[in-house]
């Protein structure tokens, strides 16, 4: 097979006219969220608390689910086989509970304390008055969400360079300008009804491709066979060192520590629909998990040597295999799939970077006690996200071949640090400001030594062969930021009037 | 089939499902 020539669908006007017609549609949402997110910034960033129980669902499932599993889910399963599975039942399930827990507390605290960014919570919750705590948390934002954009726009012109034939850098340029037109013009309501868009075009894709390729093969009984006779190993679960099954399962520590899948949380109308989120997102989470792992494991049967996908990349399975079996009409879908991954991730994470520096710090610290016009304030959040995209495109041009790496790594980051503080601030009345500033600062320190230091994998692995192949950093840098957090609140007194906050968590 | 991998891959996607439909469903009869 040629490299690239599978998922080459510029030659074909059915894919095309179905990709550019997904755009089309993203760019016009934009464009006619406008008017309602000019109001203020409340509405600009998180839809005024207007949003409906199904538009919460899918906007915050598809908000954590880069393209990383479409292409990396789908390669994973395609190496390790069923194992893979553990890569999605942690978010998973974590994510349930959020919904039915978590996130109500957050929801109700929110409109009792006019809290429009997670920053916000945290600043009402223990009383930040100098704003220490909010520029601890600006700067952790800042430091993970502008790398994590940046890899999404290099992951979409890497996509636009294999599906159009163009030259990735142009790709990239392409990803940032789709994503800033609709996310400049239309805030958060184009970004949450963008979102419900892309997850029914990806649920759909997730759930043709591997139907039609297992169909095409005899059945799930004849592929499984096949699978058991290539290597048993792939229908095996259980076939992976304990280290890399705890890493996997402990991906769903990282949902409750990123702003642009909390804030999703803040912004449901009612908060009693969140029940009816929970479910609707767990189907999807599912359905949409499921899918990949099963593409994974069929192409493994189309394609038993990686030598004969395109460049041996795994991440190259899903769209070659979607190539092989759809009409090209269905094949743009999918390829809009890819981008849909893509962008509804990007486009949350550039919201919650831009509010940060708008709301958190150019409002809350810098012109504090100040009433300044709403107008103004959106005027200067649509200046911020063109400038945030700027950034992103810098880093993603400079590095191109490194943002791959960050997309873990801040997920990692992100959720070592607002994960354990922000659950301690919801559900235990000790949590204090000075130990919340000790967990940020240390779940974010463990990230980053772990990642760039080699001992502390090194050290794990004397423990036996159970750690031979290392841990992901967020599990040990979650502990870290739990334990700090712990410990300094009990050194500390916790902020006044705590039983009123738990009072307002509670809706009372 | 492998049993294991007929867990994993059928019973335990429905599980979840199930366990969100229950708990939706207790969290509500709680709240009243």
């Amino acid at each position: 097979m040629q490299e690239g020539a599978a998922i080459q669908i510029s030659a074909d006007p059915f894919a095309v006219a179905a990709f550019i017609g997904y755009l089309g549609v993203i760019v016009a949402i934009g464009v006619l969220s406008a008017r309602f997110s000019s109001a203020g910034v409340s509405e600009f960033f998180v839809g005024g608390r207007k949003m409906h129980r199904f538009v919460v669902a899918l906007s915050a499932v598809v908000s954590g689910r880069s393209a990383w599993l479409l292409l990396g889910v789908t390669g994973m399963a395609y190496s390790i086989g069923a194992g893979a599975v553990w890569a999605v039942t942690g978010y998973i399930t974590t994510e349930l509970f959020l919904f039915l827990f978590y996130a109500r507390r957050l929801r109700h605290f929110s409109e009792a304390h006019d809290c429009v960014t997670v920053p916000d919570f945290y600043a009402a919750r223990f009383g930040d008055h100098d704003g220490r705590l909010r520029t601890v948390l600006i700067a952790i934002i800042l430091i993970f969400m502008v790398g994590y954009v940046s890899s999404q726009f290099v992951g979409g012109g890497k996509a636009f360079a294999a599906s159009f034939g163009l030259h990735p850098t142009v790709g990239i340029w392409l990803t940032a300008l789709i994503v800033l037109a609709y996310t400049a013009l239309g805030g958060f309501l184009a970004v949450s009804l963008s979102d419900t868009l892309q997850a029914c075009i990806m649920i759909v894709a997730l759930v043709v491709v591997p139907l039609v390729a297992i169909v095409d093969r005899g059945g799930l009984v004849a592929v499984v066979n096949e699978l058991q006779a290539f290597d048993p190993t792939m229908i095996d679960p259980l076939a992976l060192s304990v280290g890399v099954i705890i890493g996997f399962l402990g991906i769903g520590l990282g949902s409750p520590g990123n702003p642009h899948i909390i804030v999703r949380y803040m912004s449901i109308a009612d908060p009693d629909q969140l029940r009816a989120s929970a479910v609707v997102g767990t189907v999807w989470n599912v359905v949409m998990a499921w899918g990949a792992l099963f593409i994974g494991l069929a192409g493994r049967v189309y394609f038993p040597d990686v030598a004969m996908l395109p460049g041996a990349d795994t991440e190259q399975l899903y769209p070659v295999l979607a190539a092989q079996h759809l009409h090209p009409l269905a094949f743009g879908i999918v390829v809009a799939s890819i981008f849909a991954a893509i962008i509804s991730t990007a486009d949350s994470q550039l919201l919650v970077a831009a509010s940060s520096v708008v709301r958190d710090f150019y409002e809350k610290i810098l012109h504090r006690g100040e009433q300044i016009p709403q107008s103004r304030l959106v005027l200067y959040s649509r200046i911020v996200v063109v400038l945030l995209v700027l950034a992103a495109l810098v880093v993603g041009l400079l590095a191109e071949a490194l943002v791959f790496w960050l997309v873990l790594f801040a997920w990692a980051g992100l959720g070592a640090s607002f994960g354990p503080t922000s659950i301690l601030a919801l559900y235990w009345r000790g949590t204090t400001r000075a130990g919340v500033i000790a967990g940020l600062i240390t779940g974010t320190a463990i990230t980053f030594a772990w990642e760039l230091i080699p001992w502390f994998d090194a050290q794990l692995a004397r423990l036996g062969p159970a750690f031979a192949d290392g841990l992901y950093e967020l599990v040990p840098a979650f502990l870290g930021g739990l334990l700090a957090t712990l410990i300094v609140s009990r050194l500390t007194r916790p902020p006044a009037g705590v039983a009123g906050m738990f009072d307002d968590m509670r809706g009372g | 089939m492998n049993l294991a991998f007929g867990l994993v891959m059928f019973v335990l996607p429905a599980a979840i499902i199930g366990t969100a439909v229950v708990l939706a469903l207790l969290t509500k009869k709680r709240g009243g």
